[in-house]
């Protein structure tokens, strides 16, 4: 939707999440912003007030079901929620943790469970209304598997999928659902990437194409455009060539 | 696989032609098997070179207990008899993904690539009808 007055994002502390809560924030603006670190997101919550911005910053785990829930309750009270976006998300990398079942338990746990904590109470509220919009931030690593990144792939081809299933029915009452597909933008998470990663972004660039998509209510929000021209055509060709292609570029130096 | 080294590690995940993309109305099952398809995907090269082989298999609709409460018109729909030899072929050589049936696969390649807005419209016509 256009020009949105009261917005929820979590994830906000840091990378694209911190990067669009800048972008919206205005006089006349009221932003819900969630994190993990009370430092970095009292750092962001400054900036955006001296943007003019009303903040609510909550210190919460997008794990914790019955936090969320009460936290989107609560702010939804203070100022009925236009826009929620799903943002939060981790990537583990090999040494995060002993067992890859534990790695992927705590991927799911943030990155699928967590935009569900985010985008149920969000769509009870606005079901009311019968307006409002909810972003799901995914990836172009939500095309496909990503050779070297199962988990994160895994995570995000969810949420992806569970994006674009909803929207024809939402749509129908009055709520615009978004996937965003953001290739390699600076992040918390790409900042540990080994690998030289394909047409990178900075995440002020990313913020602005997601701002302007969510306006025109774009269904997918992907981009940069080579990189998902490259993905689509890696989803048409067969699995062992998309994959021995992106291979090459996110196995490099591992074996 | 019996016709090779009889050491061959063999995975097989069963995702689905709903792994492709979200099918209107179905949310939680298309997260889920996308989630599959992708994780079986991304594993896969690094373990062939430890000699395991990892598969990813998406059956379009297949006679199922799952299937069996699906209130639209399925197309392609395929007995479960004729799926389980595609598969048990498909695993022997190691395919990769063992998608089918073949039209439907090309339906959902298509879709993949167009805009999302066209696809959700065009499968939304096949697995929304009826609901509001």
């Amino acid at each position: 939707m256009k020009d949105p007055k009261n917005i929820l994002i979590t994830g906000a502390s840091s990378g694209i999440g911190e990067a669009v809560a800048k972008l919206y924030a205005a006089p006349g603006v009221t932003l819900a912003i969630s994190g993990r670190n009370i430092e970095r997101l009292d750092t962001v919550t400054k900036t955006l007030k001296d943007k003019g911005a009303t903040v609510y910053a909550k210190v919460i785990d997008v794990t914790n079901d019955t936090a969320m829930a009460a936290w989107i309750a609560d702010i939804d009270k203070k100022a009925p929620l236009d826009l929620v976006i799903a943002n939060a998300g981790v990537g583990v990398q090999a040494g995060d943790f002993d067992n890859m079942h534990d790695a992927a338990k705590f991927t799911i746990r943030v990155n699928i469970g967590g935009v569900f904590n985010t985008v149920h109470p969000a769509l009870t509220w606005m079901q009311k209304r019968g307006r409002g919009q909810i972003a799901i931030v995914s990836s172009l690593a939500g095309y496909l598997g990503l050779p070297g990144s199962p988990m994160y792939s895994a995570s995000k081809n969810a949420v992806r999928a569970y994006g674009e299933a909803l929207r024809p029915a939402y749509a129908l009452k009055g709520i615009e659902i978004n996937v965003i597909c953001p290739g390699w933008v600076r992040s918390r998470i790409t900042d540990r990437n080994q690998y030289q990663m394909p047409f990178f972004m900075e995440v002020d660039k990313a913020a602005g194409i997601i701002v302007k998509g969510l306006a025109k209510n774009k269904g997918r929000i992907a981009f940069p455009w080579p990189m998902v021209a490259v993905m689509k055509i890696m989803t048409i060709l067969p699995i062992s060539w998309a994959l021995k292609i992106l291979g090459r570029v996110t196995m490099k130096g591992r074996s | 696989m019996s016709a090779r080294a009889n050491n061959v590690n063999l995975i097989a995940i069963v995702s689905s032609l709903a792994g492709y993309l979200g099918l209107p109305g179905s949310p939680m099952y298309s997260a889920s098997k996308n989630a599959v398809r992708a994780y079986g995907e991304a594993l896969r090269p690094a373990y062939a070179l430890k000699g395991i082989e990892i598969n990813v298999i998406c059956p379009g609709w297949v006679r199922s207990r799952i299937t069996d409460r699906n209130q639209y018109q399925m197309p392609f729909f395929m007995e479960v008899d004729k799926a389980a030899g595609i598969i048990v072929k498909g695993l022997a050589k190691n395919k990769g993904r063992i998608a089918f049936p073949w039209p439907m696969v090309a339906v959902m390649k298509i879709m993949t690539i167009l805009p999302i807005s066209w696809a959700l419209k065009i499968l939304g016509r096949v697995t929304m009808k009826g609901r509001s």
